[in-house]
């Protein structure tokens, strides 16, 4: 690891933006505050308006209303040429008429650096990014990751104020993108450059990030540090798009209590506002307890090996299926057929409308 | 025998990047005959008449052209009028296909009818048509003949152009550009112009022949261009002028030669596209996103 750019993180604050396309709201009053350094990443199904933001940010799109600050200046009215912020496509935007080399030390001739400087500086990052056999390659030699990585060397030569990236892993296979997940992340905290990333992979995002918002029509439905939304989801929509749920259909007490297979549990505040009796009842698969039992209330389905625990599958009745994570060690007796009892450890119960 | 099976598909396998003449020869090794057939037809089809009109010509006709009263001047006009219309058609054409690929991609379809018109539109028509908004001073010059065929040429370096900008994902090249700190003429300039070599160049090869082979509205107009001037002179001598039409063949057929080759060869070397007349395709197999 040789000279490395020590950027001093900036803070970025989007406030209230809206954004409609057509008859399409993108962005429903959206405010995020992101501090200096902070890796954070927008999650959410497409169309959700989190690519809208990341272009409201860059400067490619503006805003209805709505102001993005950065080191609390208003930015609005800056062009994206004059924003000074590093951004790496979904798709390979590597100039196909330059060697990496010359992608790289592009931001640095648009800052009329000389030639001696401008070429050192892009063979530095080249090596940062593990890419200094390739330098003198054009995209078409280099294969899809590594065109990313060099795309990531050229937003990040100009010493950018903020670091955006926009899906820069979906277009990569699996492999791939692991590596360059890991990659992206220790050089963010390295440089401590503040970055704003947008995925629709739940795992990149809850992997990757300091913070993650997950996004919904234009808006937030919770912004949160990775484990927190895992473990407490405020939202129904967030507690099925993050990680696998089940649902179980329980029954509201008047007491405030939810009863789902015979047992009572406490609600998560806030989940059971505006639902009637009849509800579902949210719970992770290692939130759920599996005994074999030959009266159970539950058949085995399948099992699914990965690795530590296995995941399996448990038919309750004709319209309800649950996944249950056990220890694989222990889950020699749940083959597909096995009778089992599947119950409920006391725990926040998070709620949503029953299905009809 | 069965050895030879064996070898036969590690030849056919698609070989690695580098070795596109590897790749060139197994494909001529696999042309069958019924095309060389065809390709023979074909060939002698256009080869009889040049033949025929060498032989009535004679050698000797060939150094006479060149001493022929007006000859040295038409052909002046000719080149003059290419490069005019040539620098015209690209300065208007680019701008512009660049601007509707990038904001107004739904004018697309509108424009490529637009730019067909020239095709269906009898020659005539587009005189009068130039001659009614031709600004004054350029009206009675030669270089009104220019105006004329940068009509004349449009659909040709339209399609040239379109087709290269398809190739490109234009929009995140700006973008990305742009993150970069450079503008749009910069962007088009330094981004967008060189990944369109190849499109340019076949382009140019269109309007350089076209202009130097128009016959009607160079004559319509009264200027003596060169095919012009081949026609006229006809009529007082049949050998020199076959000489001369074919020394413009030979010399446009070797011009355009020099510019596809010129052209494939560098953008080879970057893994672009092969020049092709009307259309320009992506060679490479890696770069398709």
């Amino acid at each position: 690891m040789t000279t490395q750019t020590t950027t001093a993180g900036l803070s970025v604050t989007l406030h209230d933006l809206h954004r409609t396309f057509g008859s399409t709201q993108a962005l429903d009053g959206l405010s995020l505050e992101i501090q200096p350094g902070e890796f954070v990443a927008l999650l959410g199904p497409s169309g959700c308006g989190k690519t809208t933001a990341l272009r409201i940010v860059a400067g490619f799109e503006t805003a209805d209303s709505g102001t993005v600050h950065v080191d609390g200046r208003d930015v609005s009215a800056i062009p994206a040429a004059k924003r000074d912020m590093g951004m790496v496509f979904q798709s390979y935007s590597l100039f196909p008429n330059m060697s990496a080399l010359d992608n790289v030390g592009f931001g640095l001739r648009m800052r009329k650096a000389g030639t001696a400087d401008r070429n050192r500086r892009a063979a530095e990052l080249l090596e940062m990014v593990g890419l200094t056999d390739q330098a003198r390659q054009y995209p078409h030699q280099l294969s899809g990751g590594q065109q990313q990585r060099v795309a990531l060397a050229r937003a990040l030569a100009i010493e950018p104020q903020v670091l955006l990236l926009d899906e820069p892993l979906s277009a990569l296979d699996a492999k791939v993108r692991l590596q360059l997940r890991e990659q992206i992340r220790s050089l963010q905290q390295r440089l401590g450059i503040t970055t704003l990333f947008v995925t629709h992979d739940q795992e990149e995002a809850l992997s990757m990030a300091d913070r993650v918002g997950v996004m919904r029509n234009g808006r937030f439905e919770q912004v949160a540090v990775p484990d927190q939304l895992y473990a407490h989801p405020r939202t129904a929509f967030v507690a099925e798009f993050v990680g696998t749920m089940n649902r179980l259909p329980g029954t509201l007490t008047d007491a405030g209590n939810v009863t789902v297979l015979d047992t009572v549990l406490p609600v998560q505040a806030g989940t059971a506002d505006g639902l009637s009796a009849d509800v579902d009842v949210l719970v992770r698969p290692e939130g759920l307890r599996i005994q074999a039992q030959p009266g159970g209330n539950g058949t085995v389905t399948d099992r699914a090996f990965l690795g530590s625990v296995s995941r399996i599958g448990v038919r309750l009745s004709a319209d309800i299926a649950v996944k249950v994570d056990h220890p694989s060690a222990r889950a020699g007796d749940f083959g597909p057929g096995a009778r089992v009892q599947i119950s409920l450890p006391v725990q926040d119960a998070v709620l949503v409308a029953a299905r009809q | 025998m069965a050895a030879l099976a064996d070898a036969q598909p590690g030849r056919a396998a698609p070989a690695p990047a580098p070795a596109s003449a590897t790749t060139s020869r197994v494909r001529q090794r696999g042309f069958p005959l019924w095309r060389w057939a065809i390709l023979s037809i074909a060939g002698l089809y256009f080869l009889i008449p040049l033949y025929a009109a060498l032989k009535f010509a004679g050698y000797k006709a060939f150094p006479d052209v060149v001493h022929e009263t007006g000859f040295t001047a038409a052909l002046a006009l000719s080149v003059r009028l290419a490069v005019i219309t040539t620098v015209l058609t690209l300065l208007l054409m680019v701008p512009t296909t660049v601007y509707v690929h990038l904001s107004l991609p739904r004018l697309r379809r509108a424009l490529e009818v637009i730019t067909i018109l020239p095709i269906v539109i009898p020659p005539v028509v587009l005189i009068i048509g130039v001659l009614q908004i031709a600004p004054a001073a350029l009206k009675g010059t030669s270089n009104l003949l220019a105006l004329e065929y940068v009509v004349l040429a449009m659909p040709f370096a339209y399609r040239s152009i379109d087709a290269g900008l398809r190739a490109l994902d234009l929009r995140t090249l700006f973008e990305a550009s742009s993150s970069l700190g450079a503008n749009w003429l910069t962007t088009l300039w330094r981004v967008v112009l060189p990944n369109l070599r190849t499109a340019l160049l076949s382009a140019v090869v269109l309007t350089v022949a076209l202009v130097l082979g128009e016959y009607t509205m160079a004559s319509l107009d009264l200027y003596q261009t060169f095919p012009v001037w081949i026609v006229n002179f006809e009529q007082s001598s049949g050998p020199v002028s076959t000489a001369a039409s074919l020394l413009a063949l030979f010399v446009t057929w070797l011009l355009l030669m020099a510019i596809v080759t010129m052209a494939s060869r560098g953008a080879r070397r970057r893994g672009g596209a092969e020049v092709a007349l009307f259309t320009v395709g992506r060679q490479g197999t890696g770069d398709s996103r």
